[in-house]
């Protein structure tokens, strides 16, 4: 029996530190919480004195609007920029209130009403008629049933019609089964509440209502600020993600700040030194840093069976990032030659950088 | 000895009663400093209260604490810089500041008051950064930065230095225990300073200071008696080394003479720190509330009410401003707030709860760089109240004044909110009276007053308009302008006349002693002032300046600008002052002037050939017969006879044509003999017709000799010529308006029987350079088939 997953949720992954916390946990809880807001703090911002590690980085005063704002009748919605770790920071707040991170509706253009309320199991639904057998719950459904946090991903994704059935359910916090009789219904237990992740700007989205906006309190959740924190966030994440591998190749201090530099730069438009660059249009958040550097340091580790070098990211930065777009790698290649090339007289890193990412571009 | 324990013994020091010894450490304005400082006082009942303030503030100290003082006041020292005084440092109070609670209740237990920091001219003339801006003398950059704030920040959570002191310091108003409360004070900025270089200590020129104000603590010491020193918690530990090593030096020998300082009405705009004036902690409105509330009767907590009075009055201004909060945001607003102060353990929602509790609530979609609600919010926390000083506080009477006449012309200075006034100037006197305080407020660059909509005067554009708009607020910074005005007079109007003067010297210093435009600009702005008769002598200097003046076109504007104030009877209006006189004056000059017409050089044409115009223009608007038209009609004569450069000599013959003291022929003549005379420039033959046309541009619809002249010309004219002098043709005749043009095509038209329309018909995206090569390339081509004898192929119409 194979017992490896590539990825457990967050509750699994963190079991020992859940465990932990909540035996400590001498605050008192909202009705239906596993864990006092204390200790859901705790548990995302980290906390030196019991070991907790910190999850999400950035603004520790968003994790405690968040935080309250899950305390009352509002729902939470998470908005800003891809890879800014909106995701991230749902499941970590529906791991610590809930225990259980996997009550998620994923958002997409296929999504009907039925996804956000409840099926049938149709064998089952002719066999015996409408009955509880019969019913399949949606994750929001279960959630009101059992008193969690549900998570909805992406919900500008979905169509407007079925997005504005999240209204109701908001706000009047019920779901009505007629089918299994008059008056049938599950009303939501102490301790539901939804957690929704959106992006506005992206293209192929769907406007929301005023009506759902007025439900639900907005964080916007923005890339790290600060350099050295993004570039020990990257470090911490490919260690992570190369802790099963057998080779252990280390990501020097030097190849992390080259990665992180790039990203930044492209990201924000403007240099360290303040020269203005142009924004591609890819995302150039720190999960793709993280995955331009994962995937650089599995390409030194397995094919040149070496430590990292510039060129392993410049190799990896044009698949990873610069997919498909002409314009893009216009960009990109003007960034190489008036910000990259000024480096790389001064740096042996960035001049490999430098040259691997100008052959890559041919 | 370890840093821990260093700190810790700096937290005993601070009280020493068996010397007599009390200090306590402060923030500037913070409330729970005061809190503890007055408790102290009260129980302590010292001798002596010695505050962290410039010495020779000290005339001030009874007044600070005078029971019609209204805080937010400030000091405002004026230090003498290169001969002048300017404001140039200020030491604000605030109701909830402790250095003002030290004062009153030091008078309250009848203590004497010492102030023991450097004079304010040395604690000036040390600052690093020369910056024009007047200088906080209870600046505290210490506490917003520094290793030591940010190592806390993160681990208490706080996302800055003013958050963290919120949290440590704030949260524990209202507490009875002041003794622990000032030792925490100690520990906390004796590590503050501890993580600061020594070297940023020295270039803050705090070393002096310390050395000064130790002194002083020795001094009082050696006096008998109990102690209470009120000093930034920055300095104590210096302040105790001072102290413990006795050694008195004497503190360094006072400055005077080159200060002076009023006590001045301050306001919560200006002692906000982040408007970057005179800083302390941001947004006073909100740690005045917690201060009103902590003292509020009855003992109530500080905290139990504090999220919802300031969330109800919040939603209540912002309903009152137009923008709606609906009942379950507000409702969702305190929830959040309460609910954050909880999670973040602080006994009520701080600043910092409140604004991520209106974030959470009120902000519908992402976040903006400066979003909304964010910047209603701060600018409701920081408020717009404005102090008051006792009369007797002997602020200059300029302020007075000022403050007087605002008050006859019913404006409001209540607050330092800024407002709105629409006044009716020309239908309502006091209206009119009001326009004029505020633009003698405005002459005298107080900042206090701003014209939005109105009528301009100066550049005459929209004097139309029946109404003026102003908006105004009464800050710190008029107050100061007016101070720094005080020397020089004591009420607004003598004031203005003062600026004038000094504006009129600069000119004369500049090298501009007959920019009699500017002298004109500001005779206007005095009228608008309201200075009416006192500009007397003013008007007098202009007269001399003008009778001097050797500009033909400067002249005929000062006279034009001058001719309308003499007739004007709006704001502008002068009835006191023989403004006709000045008038005839400067037309005296004019005709003067207008003989040195015929040696107009080149660059000066053009501008007196609509000099010219502008004079014809306004002797005709002159029906009173003000100015005698016949002088003016003289002159002209004489320079159409005198050998005037052609534009002039146009110019002065039209204007002499259309007064009819000349025949049309005559100028048919004079313009044909140009047109077809002996010139150098192809474009010169168009110059007297350009002059005609600059002077007087109607003349060539009216009068049919004009007309058949340039009509002679245009016909005579072959190709090549043509093509050279059209665009000086269409520059020319840009004088004319487009319906004139019209006008005067058809009548062209017509002369040869056809209409003008015949030709208007056709548009071409072309323009009149593609015309021109058009017409060459033409040109070039019929003369290389004439050369080769193809002419026939052209149809006959050139080769026949």
């Amino acid at each position: 029996v194979v017992t490896e997953v590539q990825r457990a949720p967050a509750e699994r992954r963190f079991a020992a530190e859940l465990e932990q916390l909540a035996s400590a946990d001498r605050d008192p809880k909202p009705q239906g919480w596993r864990l006092s807001p204390r200790a859901v703090r705790r548990f995302i911002l980290g906390d030196k004195a019991t070991q907790v590690s910190k999850k999400f980085f950035g603004d520790d005063a968003l994790v405690d609007r968040c935080i309250v704002s899950l305390m009352g009748q509002q729902g939470l919605m998470l908005v800003g920029e891809p890879g800014t770790a909106k995701s991230l920071l749902s499941e970590l707040l529906a791991a610590a209130i809930s225990g259980d991170s996997n009550l998620v509706v994923q958002g997409s253009a296929g999504v009907i009403e039925d996804h956000l309320r409840y099926g049938w199991n149709y064998a089952l639904l002719l066999a015996e008629g409408p009955s509880e057998r019969a019913l399949v719950p949606s994750p929001v459904l279960t959630g009101m049933r059992h008193g969690k946090v549900v998570r909805v991903e992406e919900l500008t994704r979905c169509a407007p019609e079925v997005q504005d059935a999240m209204i109701s359910l908001l706000s009047e916090r019920t779901i009505a089964i007629p089918e299994l009789g008059p008056g049938a219904e599950s009303r939501a237990v102490p301790g539901f509440n939804v957690i929704a992740t959106a992006n506005l700007r992206d293209r192929g989205v769907h406007e929301m209502s005023s009506a759902l906006k007025r439900r639900f309190n907005f964080e916007t959740v923005r890339p790290i600020a600060d350099a050295a924190f993004e570039r020990e966030l990257v470090a911490k994440q490919v260690a992570e993600r190369m802790a099963d591998h057998e080779i252990k190749p280390s990501l020097n201090e030097e190849v992390l700040e080259l990665v992180v530099t790039v990203f930044r730069d492209l990201r924000t438009g403007v240099t360290s030194e303040g020269a203005s660059v142009a924004q591609p249009n890819s995302v150039m958040s720190t999960a793709e840093a993280v995955n331009v550097a994962h995937a650089a340091v599995l390409d030194a580790a397995y094919l040149d069976l070496g430590g990292v070098s510039g060129e392993h990211i410049a190799r990896q930065i044009r698949g990873v990032v610069f997919k498909d777009d002409p314009e893009d790698a216009r960009k990109f290649r003007a960034y190489l030659d008036h910000i990259a090339k000024a480096r790389a007289k001064r740096s042996k890193i960035w001049s490999a950088f430098h040259t691997a990412a100008k052959k890559e571009l041919e | 000895m370890t840093e821990a324990h260093a700190l810790a013994v700096v937290g005993r020091s601070l009280r020493e009663p068996a010397k007599g010894l009390h200090i306590a450490p402060i923030r500037h304005h913070s409330p729970a400093c005061a809190w503890a400082v007055r408790a102290m006082i009260r129980e302590v009942r010292p001798k002596h209260v010695l505050v962290e303030a410039p010495i020779d503030f000290a005339a001030h100290v009874d007044l600070i604490a005078h029971p019609d003082t209204r805080p937010p006041v400030a000091i405002a020292a004026l230090v003498e810089d290169r001969g002048e005084h300017r404001v140039s440092a200020y030491y604000p109070f605030c109701v909830h500041a402790p250095e003002y609670v030290a004062l009153v209740e030091a008078r309250a237990v009848g203590a004497s008051v010492r102030l023991i920091d450097l004079p304010a001219a040395a604690m000036v003339k040390r600052r690093t950064k020369t910056a024009d801006a007047p200088l906080g003398l209870t600046d505290e950059h210490a506490f917003d930065s520094g290793d030591y704030v940010a190592a806390l920040c993160k681990r208490t959570g706080c996302r800055d230095g003013f958050e963290l002191w919120d949290h440590l310091f704030e949260t524990r108003l209202g507490q009875a225990d002041w003794r622990g409360f000032l030792a925490d004070v100690g520990v906390y900025c004796a590590a503050l300073r501890a993580s600061t270089p020594p070297a940023q200590i020295e270039s803050d020129g705090d070393a002096a200071r310390e050395a000064h104000m130790g002194a002083c603590v020795l001094e009082a010491l050696a006096d008998g008696g109990d102690v209470v020193v009120i000093v930034g918690g920055f300095h104590v530990p210096a302040l105790l080394e001072a102290v413990r090593d006795g050694a008195p030096q004497k503190p360094a020998a006072q400055q005077s003479g080159e200060t002076r300082s009023y006590l001045i009405r301050y306001g919560f705009a200006a002692l906000d720190a982040l408007s970057g004036y005179a800083a302390g902690l941001p947004q006073p409105a909100y740690y005045d509330f917690l201060w009103q509330r902590a003292n509020a009767p009855g003992a109530e907590p500080v905290w139990r009410h504090t999220g919802l009075d300031l969330v109800s009055g919040f939603a209540g201004a912002m309903r009152e401003a137009g923008h709606s909060i609906s009942v379950p945001q507000q409702v969702e607003m305190l929830r959040a707030a309460e609910a954050l102060a909880i999670l973040r353990g602080r006994p009520g929602p701080m600043r910092h709860d409140l604004i991520d509790a209106a974030r959470t609530a009120l902000v519908k979609g992402e976040l903006a760089e400066h979003d909304a609600w964010t910047e209603r919010l701060t600018l409701y926390l920081r408020g717009n109240a404005l102090g008051d000083v006792p009369v007797s506080a002997g602020s200059p009477p300029l302020v007075e004044d000022a403050r007087a006449a605002a008050r006859r012309h019913r404006i409001e200075l209540g607050d330092g909110a800024r407002r709105r006034r629409r006044l009716d100037i020309r239908r309502n006197k006091k209206h009119l009276a009001a326009s004029r305080y505020f633009h003698a407020m405005t002459l005298l660059e107080t900042t206090f007053a701003e014209l939005e909509v109105g009528p301009d005067f100066i550049n005459n554009v929209r004097t139309e308009l029946l109404f003026e708009e102003w908006s105004y607020a009464w800050s710190p910074r008029v107050e100061g302008r007016l101070i720094e005005l005080a020397a020089q007079a004591d009420r607004v109007g003598p004031a203005c006349l003062r600026v004038l003067e000094a504006r009129r010297e600069e000119l004369r210093a500049g090298g501009q002693s007959r920019d009699i435009a500017a002298m004109t600009i500001l005779f206007s702005r005095g009228l608008l002032s309201g200075l009416g008769a006192e500009l007397e002598p003013f008007l007098r200097a202009l007269c001399e300046d003008v009778q001097a003046h050797a500009d033909f076109a400067a002249v005929a504007a000062t006279l034009r600008r001058l001719f309308y104030i003499a007739r004007s009877r709006g704001p502008l209006g002068a009835h006191d002052l023989d403004v006709a006189e000045a008038t005839r004056a400067a037309y005296a000059r004019l005709i003067y002037l207008c003989d040195d017409l015929p040696r107009t050089p080149a660059d000066a044409i053009a501008p007196r050939v609509e000099a010219l115009r502008l004079t014809t223009e306004l002797l005709r608007e002159d029906d009173g017969a003000v100015l005698d038209h016949g002088l003016f009609a003289e002159a002209v004569d004489r320079v159409v006879e005198a050998e005037a450069p052609a534009e002039i000599r146009g110019a002065a013959l039209a204007i002499s044509v259309l007064a009819a003291r000349r025949d049309a022929g005559e100028l048919r003549a004079a313009l044909a003999g140009q047109f077809g005379g002996a010139v150098t420039r192809e474009e010169d033959r168009v110059a007297m017709l350009r002059g005609v046309l600059g002077a007087a541009p109607q003349l060539l619809l009216q009068s049919a000799e004009v007309v058949a002249a340039v009509d002679e010309f245009l016909v005579g004219l072959d190709e090549g010529t043509f093509i050279e002098v059209l665009p000086h043709m269409r520059l020319a005749f840009t004088a004319l308006n487009p319906r004139e043009v019209d006008q005067l095509a058809e009548r062209l038209a017509s002369l040869h029987g056809v209409s003008a329309g015949a030709f208007a018909g056709v548009h071409h995206s072309l323009d009149e350079r593609d015309l021109a090569r058009g017409l060459a390339i033409e040109q070039r081509l019929r003369a290389s088939l004439a050369a080769d004898g193809l002419s026939g192929w052209l149809g006959g119409e050139v080769g026949a």
